[in-house]
């Protein structure tokens, strides 16, 4: 199924107890996190929701799982207003991975998989041909089916976190949220995870919603992204949120800047020494990422353009590498980059 | 082997130690009687001995089905507690039930001296003798147990997280601990001793008339927690997961803490405050069983808690003697080594102790 399956309303999301510090008040004394939220997502997408720490992503997430209710505006999942929907009604709609850890005993990662079926089965908690199918289904989905019988404590945080997202996938919801999938997670795995999820979204239609600080990986792999950022919403391609600056404003922040052209993060300095470089692919990339983390401004001079001192020529093949480097007193060649950074001087101050 | 069939066997090994135990149990006290004649007085037949059989029928039958009985509910409560506030500390007494039952014990017996003049009415229920006085026992205990049930209850529905239910409990047991230690600074020697043997524990109290209370009201409590299965094992994730796999939070404390106020406070109310066997035997039912399901869970700890309760029923008897031992010091003093023991044993290199 797809077309429109989830769907915010002039949603606006917080806490409804006085005296917290709040920026924005709202009226009888609640405090609005994000408002004025008016955004659907179709089926098959993959969306992450990214902001900085305390913008508000986990509240919006627990407001659209109906755990918490809205300030105003509606929730609809497939036209239904979460906040009206029974505990019953919710748990068939929407599956939640949360940040919560989990500590899981004795069970077994089919066990774990197997309580995504609660929703569906009688009070005896009797699992049907049917239920164990979707079981096997979700864990052959994730890619974890050889290790259904394996305690959940003794996995490492990837298998663990693959193992609770299949549990999402078994409960068979038109709308999965996850709150920081791939927090703690190493980059590879990360990857992992971003690209199960979004063929799940992909395969079966379904909506996938997760929160992530990893705005690379949300550009590279999320359909669309929803970026909050003081108290307001906006979404769309990743891409357009980055020629609109959305994103750059999104994090503007005092020690980290998005970088559009890299669409990554930059810790500002002041501008460098300048220096030149000469050299050819990986070789010459890596190079001029050193010289920028020692502090100096690489000014490219091509491959066979002249330059004034000082300048680095990378030379040789890959595995027998060398760096000549011309400064004004004179050239020297170093036969590594710790040497090549030595023979320009001392780092200049940042 | 089939996990199915290893949990079968399991469970079958269970009832035959219960059935073992519990023949000794009726069996072993001051007087050994044979075991031919307990079947015997218990079948109604008529070669056995006149007098053992009085004994058996009258005092050690209803002994040994009180410990059976005890047993699984503090198991079984045990458990509940385990589960709902996930931690491996938790017994049928977080709640403070047991506090409230002791304050209300401690007003009978120890205040008894300052009502006895108060009130003809007060005076003969309170000072009566034999099983009135213990029945004053058992329902003062009751009384005030079911009052920090609806205490507990009425705060558990209006808070957001299991852990200020249990906050609570400690607080209200620190309150009634306060309560009765000033009851017992006040008391006369001997009042202060019939409180404290309340305060051992004992199956030995219960006639026929007791138990016929006793353990339809744990069946029912019993009942109750195996009608919560699915919730129980969704609990396994923490509250906020159980929410969106379709448990009402509020719903399932309650009944949590419904079935648990039944279990160990009808105990409370018919054997004493016991302790140990609702905090120990949930680790050892999980342990043996390696599981953390509740649907194995509940009838392991059915079973595991009955031997448990009558093995330490028959050690406290100090069979062939006529002395007989605090049955909270039995359940500790045999029961530690042994849960040591298998806790170092089983989770070794397992990462220790599990919910």
């Amino acid at each position: 199924m797809t077309g429109q399956r989830l769907l915010l309303e002039d949603l606006s999301v917080g806490y409804r107890r006085p005296g917290l510090k709040g920026s924005i008040r709202g009226g009888n004394g609640s405090r609005s996190v994000v408002s004025g939220i008016d955004v659907s997502l179709d089926g098959g997408l993959f969306a992450c929701l990214v902001g900085e720490n305390g913008s508000g992503k986990s509240t919006l997430l627990r407001t659209i799982a109906g755990m918490q209710r809205p300030l105003s505006g509606r929730a609809l999942i497939d036209g239904e207003d979460v906040a009206r929907m029974t505990v019953g009604e919710r748990s068939r709609r929407i599956a939640v991975v949360l940040t919560d850890p989990v500590d899981s005993g004795y069970l077994t990662v089919r066990g774990l998989v197997a309580l995504g079926r609660y929703p569906y089965v009688d009070w005896k908690a009797r699992l049907s041909d049917s239920d164990e199918t979707a079981v096997t289904k979700a864990l052959e989905a994730i890619g974890i089916g050889q290790l259904a019988d394996s305690r959940v404590d003794r996995l490492s945080d990837g298998e663990r976190q693959k193992a609770m997202i299949a549990r999402a996938l078994a409960q068979d919801t038109p709308v999965i949220l996850l709150d920081e999938p791939t927090a703690f997670l190493d980059a590879p795995r990360k990857i992992e995870i971003v690209s199960i999820l979004r063929e799940v979204a992909r395969r079966e239609g379904r909506v996938v919603l997760m929160s992530s600080h990893d705005i690379e990986l949300a550009l590279a792999y999320a359909d669309r992204l929803w970026a909050v950022s003081e108290g307001r919403l906006s979404s769309g391609a990743p891409e357009s949120l980055v020629l609109s600056g959305v994103l750059a404003s999104t994090y503007r922040s005092a020690t980290a800047s998005f970088d559009l052209e890299s669409g990554s993060f930059l810790v500002p300095g002041k501008p460098g020494r300048p220096v030149g470089l000469r050299g050819e692919g990986i070789a010459r990339e890596w190079t001029a990422r050193a010289l920028e983390r020692a502090g100096f401004r690489v000014a490219d001079t091509g491959k066979t353009g002249t330059a004034e001192p000082p300048f680095v020529e990378v030379e040789g093949e890959r595995g027998a590498l060398s760096w000549r480097i011309a400064t004004g007193n004179g050239t020297v060649t170093a036969p590594d980059i710790e040497g090549m950074l030595a023979a320009l001087g001392e780092p200049p101050p940042r | 082997m089939n996990p199915r069939k290893t949990l079968a066997l399991g469970l079958t090994a269970c009832v035959l130690a219960c059935l073992l135990l519990f023949a000794l149990d009726v069996a072993m006290g001051p007087v050994t009687i044979p075991l031919a004649d307990v079947w015997s007085a218990i079948t109604g037949g008529s070669r056995g001995n006149e007098s053992f059989a009085r004994i058996v029928t009258l005092f050690r039958l209803p002994k040994a089905i009180t410990a059976l009985v005890a047993g699984a509910a503090l198991a079984v409560s045990g458990l509940l507690m385990q589960t709902l506030f996930r931690n491996p500390l938790a017994g049928p007494y977080v709640l403070g039930l047991d506090s409230g039952a002791s304050l209300g014990v401690a007003i009978v017996i120890l205040a008894s001296g300052s009502l006895a003049g108060s009130g003809a009415g007060g005076a003969s229920f309170i000072a009566g003798a034999g099983w009135l006085a213990g029945l004053g026992a058992a329902a003062a205990a009751s009384l005030g147990a079911a009052l920090v049930f609806i205490l507990v209850l009425v705060v558990a529905r209006r808070v957001d997280s299991a852990v200020t239910v249990l906050m609570l409990g400690v607080l209200f047991s620190y309150g009634t601990n306060a309560a009765v230690s000033i009851l017992i600074s006040s008391a006369r020697a001997e009042k202060i001793q019939s409180y404290l043997s309340w305060t051992f524990g004992s199956f030995s109290s219960t006639r026929w008339e007791e138990v016929a209370v006793f353990a339809p009201l744990v069946a029912l409590g019993v009942a109750l927690a195996g009608s919560i299965v699915k919730p129980l094992n969704l609990l396994l994730l923490g509250e906020r997961y159980a929410e969106s796999s379709g448990a009402d939070p509020a719903r399932t404390r309650s009944l949590i803490i419904a079935s648990t106020a039944i279990l160990s406070g009808a105990v409370t109310a018919f054997c004493g405050p016991i302790s140990f066997i609702g905090l120990a035997i949930p680790h050892l039912a999980r342990l043996l069983f390696g599981t953390s399901d509740h649907r194995t869970l509940i009838p392991a700890c059915v079973l595991t808690g009955s031997a448990c309760a009558l093995a330490a029923d028959i050690v406290s008897q100090l069979p062939g003697t006529g002395i007989s031992l605090p049955l909270n010091a039995v359940t500790a003093i045999i029961g530690v080594p042994v849960l040591i023991w298998v806790i170092l044993s089983r989770s070794r290199g397992q990462g220790g102790i599990r919910l």
